[in-house]
């Protein structure tokens, strides 16, 4: 779309990147948003059996992991946080797209957010329960995770407050409650516009679940206020929980991981792997279903690629800074750490992760043509979660492997086939998971899609030309 | 009475709305809907509820944020070692904890608030044929209570339409809590898109009142000998006490009544259901038969009088052959059928069927299998889609098409099939 801008030099050879939403009617949009809903085939019925076997595996390995005891992980002092642990922050890290994109588009009155918003909360909505399994899991016997609930006990005090464990409890089920809610109530509008339309149990679903929506001006009023609302709450809570997850290292006895910048490190790389896997998202859909090709336009990606390459650019800064302090100060048990990891076991890892995660992106996402490319976004949105998860590694094992390293020990850790199995099968739950969800609920959300539309609309009629991201271009 | 006017694009619909609030109308009963949020501030005045919802989550919020703080030095007071007067967890860490109480009050005050104020003035699980327009990404204005009337006659040029709703309440409470599934109520197949319960626009009548079953037949049930099946039916003796034959006072309750009043086991059962239908014009037989097709009272014949020798059967079957092989009635030419048919097939049929017979109707299109396209000559034109099978159908219904055999009289019905056959073209 080329237009001419008064008042700048050039003016005709500006290109004009606004936002313009596709030249579809209200009812086509709506067909488009509607359209894998309630329909089965037989590559999601491959993705949700594979899933469910990887769950039902990953639960047998899991009961008998309760059976036979923690043994048959591969932990053993020192490391005693291993791939459960890492596992759960990287999914704590997907889960932060959710939230933070959300609430930001919808506070920040983004145009585009429309696309974007409600894939970034289902994939909230499942990666954070499985975030949340996997602390229960790491407890070993998970039935002793009743400590956690507030009942006087006979060491007559109501939880310990002073373990990190508790305040992980706290702001995940704070977290997980605002998320679902969150989702659910933006959802209510597309459901009860959809429940006419709706066949067999799906009816009923929907009929319960929209609670008699109408779409009168009073409702509309109170979905978007409510919607704000959890945006303004949503978006504290979300820094508390990474930072809270990231707490539960830095306040750790082990040396290489006090860090006073862990907060928004771990913060600013969980946005990181966010939207990265909204990108993953928002592709695989783009592929799957036709009808969403018209939807998913360029300019979403353009738009998500500035924000990634502005938390890649924090997350590199953050990532050096962990290390240049104890550089500069010639702190003897970090810059162990530093040369166990960028010349030790972990070499070839962390400078996949320091090439994949940072220069990668670096110059791939400063171009306009590589932010507008469809395949290479998601190409480098894999490399990114892959980095993301190889981060937390990083992070995690060496500094455990060589904490006797004083003693000329570095015990050696690696994972158990129960571990992988358990971690495989969160994999599988997430997977199978969306892809259930795009068969029961819209996962593009018609009624913010038709409200930009119908803005447009209106905006054309009144001959009036808003400028969304000028100031950028 | 309910008024709802559908617009496809809401400036439309915003138009007509501020020509309501400037002809006085209360702004109490007018509800806009619409499918996607209208822009806040150029909505006329409209029915509108408490709002509250910012103000409580605030108060909600600061009061457990000072509940969690009471919570946590509570629990650490209690505590019985020896702390020396201090707490046993840091400051900024209890500040955390308190903050996420805070916070899940927030959000669960929030949700609960949305519930509750959006449900103080809709009813929980609305028609749905209200909501198709909204479905279909029309706006759509509902005027309901006293403003009603006036409201119809202001708005009758830009497309509004009456909707009786309050039947549809009632079956879809029941449904909701299982009483109605299993065509209990509702037959499978015709929910929800079956529009008996809609009310019909007759050109002239304005807005008919509820179909009613005790409203005289009137005098329509006299002629149509093309489907009496008996000539003498005048001289037969009366079936039931309640119906007398060729009396045009005759209602559908009647016949209806006197059909479930009937006992299998009585001895003249048999004669009885004979005389029923070979003293009844068909039309009559045929309305009452659907009328009851749903109910418990549903005769014997329809399910187990097939057997070949019973020669009612054979005649009643040899009156509908007759009347499926009808090519052509002679009413569908007569004079000014085809207006009157026109009217008529806007007000009945174009819903579903489209305005030209070849679909693109607002409901026809939310239907999960489209109605056939009707005022397509290729297909209209063979020679199995008689005038009489047209005839049959639009009496009796077809898939889920609704019978319109007590909405039409028959020469309502063959003015309408003139219409039709203008619409396919010539032969």
């Amino acid at each position: 779309m080329t237009e001419a801008v008064e008042g700048r030099p050039h003016a005709h050879e500006h290109i004009n990147y606004n936002f313009v939403a596709p030249d579809m009617s209200i009812p086509e949009i709506y067909d488009a948003c509607f359209e894998p809903v309630g329909k089965s085939g037989w590559k999601s019925n491959i993705v949700i059996g594979v899933s469910l076997l990887l769950i039902g595996w990953a639960f047998f390995k899991w009961l008998e992991q309760n059976f036979v005891g923690f043994g048959k992980t591969g932990l053993h002092l020192p490391v005693f946080w291993g791939y459960y642990i890492i596992t759960f922050v990287f999914w704590i890290g997907v889960a932060h797209a959710g939230a933070l994109i959300s609430a930001l588009l919808r506070l920040g009155g983004a145009e585009w957010k429309g696309v974007v918003t409600r894939v970034a909360e289902v994939i909230t909505l499942f990666t954070l329960p499985a975030a949340g399994s996997f602390p229960l899991v790491h407890l070993g016997r998970f039935e002793v995770f009743y400590y956690m609930l507030p009942y006087p006990n006979s060491r007559l005090l109501w939880p310990n407050f002073k373990s990190m464990l508790m305040w992980d409890v706290f702001a995940i089920s704070t977290y997980l409650t605002g998320s679902v809610l969150f989702l659910y109530v933006t959802m209510i509008p597309d459901l009860g516009i959809a429940r006419p339309r709706m066949k067999g149990w799906m009816r009923t679903l929907y009929t319960l679940a929209s609670w008699g929506w109408r779409g009168t001006a009073e409702e509309w009023k109170r979905v978007k206020e409510a919607a704000a609302l959890y945006s303004v709450i949503i978006l504290p809570v979300v820094i508390s929980v990474h930072t809270i997850v990231s707490w539960d290292f830095a306040m750790e006895v082990v040396p290489a991981w006090h860090s006073e910048v862990f907060g928004p490190l771990f913060f600013v790389g969980a946005l990181y792997s966010g939207v990265a896997a909204v990108v993953t998202m928002l592709t695989i859909l783009y592929w799957t279903y036709k009808p969403y090709q018209r939807l998913i336009t360029s300019v979403h990606y353009d738009m998500l690629g500035r924000i990634w390459l502005v938390l890649g650019l924090a997350w590199a800064y953050l990532f050096v800074n962990d290390f240049m302090p104890a550089y500069y100060s010639h702190e003897p048990e970090k810059m162990d750490y530093l040369w166990y990891n960028a010349f030790g076991t972990y070499a070839p890892g962390w400078w996949f992760l320091v090439v994949g995660n940072f220069v990668c992106p670096l110059f791939c996402l400063a171009s306009k043509g590589f932010r507008r490319s469809r395949l290479p976004m998601f190409v480098l949105s894999i490399i990114v979660n892959i980095c993301m998860y190889l981060e937390r590694v990083v992070i995690f094992l060496p500094g455990q492997e060589i904490y006797d390293h004083l003693n000329g020990a570095v015990t050696h850790y690696s994972p158990s086939f129960t571990e992988i199995s358990i971690v495989v099968g969160s994999f599988g739950w997430v997977i199978g998971g969306l892809c259930v969800f795009c068969r029961i609920f819209p996962i593009l959300p018609f009624w913010e899609v038709a409200e930009t539309r119908s803005r447009q609309i209106e905006r054309e009629i009144a001959g009036v030309k808003v400028n969304y991201f000028q100031s950028g271009e | 009475m309910r008024v709802a006017a559908e617009f496809e694009h809401f400036e439309d619909a915003l138009a007509a709305h501020r020509l309501l609030i400037d002809e006085n109308l209360d702004a109490q009963d007018i509800e806009i809907r619409s499918p996607y949020p209208l822009p806040e501030a150029p909505i006329p005045p409209h029915r509108e509820a408490p709002y509250n919802m910012r103000f409580i989550v605030r108060v909600m919020w600061a009061c457990a944020v000072i509940c969690g703080w009471s919570f946590l030095a509570y629990t650490q007071l209690d505590w019985n070692l020896r702390t020396d007067g201090h707490p046993i967890v840091s400051v900024p860490t209890n500040c955390l904890i308190m903050y996420e109480i805070g916070m899940i009050t927030g959000i669960l005050t929030t949700t609960f608030l949305f519930l509750w104020e959006t449900r103080m003035f809709r009813k929980l699980v609305p028609p749905l044929e209200e909501d198709l327009p909204v479905a279909n990404g029309y706006c759509v204005l509902v005027i309901d209570g006293r403003s009603a009337d006036r409201a119809h006659t202001l708005l009758q040029n830009r497309g509004a339409r009456s909707v009786v709703t309050y039947g549809l309440v009632i079956l879809l409470g029941l449904m909701a809590t299982g009483c109605a599934g299993n065509g209990m109520i509702i037959p499978p197949g015709t929910w929800p898109y079956n529009m008996r319960e809609q009310v019909v626009n007759k050109p002239g009548e304005g807005i008919p009142p509820w179909t009613d079953l005790n409203a005289p037949v009137g005098e329509v049930a006299a002629p149509d000998t093309s489907l009496v099946m008996h000539a003498h039916a005048e001289a037969a003796p009366a079936p039931f006490e309640h119906l007398t034959p060729g009396n045009p006072n005759n209602t559908i309750a009647d016949a209806l009544k006197g059909l479930r009043e009937l006992d299998p086991a009585a001895p003249d059962y048999q004669q009885k259901l004979n005389d029923f239908r070979t003293q009844m014009p068909a039309w009559l037989q045929i309305k009452a038969l659907v009328m009851s097709s749903n109910d418990i009272g549903k005769p014997a014949f329809l399910t187990q009088g097939k057997d070949p020798n019973d020669t009612v059967d054979q005649a009643y079957r040899k009156g509908l052959d007759s009347l499926l092989k009808t090519q052509t009635f002679p009413e569908t030419q007569a004079p000014g059928a085809v207006d009157r048919g026109k009217v008529l097939f806007e007000n009945n049929c174009a819903f579903c069927h489209g305005s030209n017979g070849k679909g693109g109707g607002p409901v026809g299109e939310v239907t999960a299998v489209p109605p056939p396209h009707i005022g397509d000559g290729n297909i209209y034109h063979q020679p199995q889609y008689t005038d009489g099978y047209f005839y049959l159908y639009i009496m009796v219904g077809k898939n889920n098409m609704p019978p319109f055999v007590d909405k039409l009289s028959p020469q309502e019905i063959h003015d309408i099939i003139g219409y039709l056959r203008q619409l396919q073209g010539p032969r």
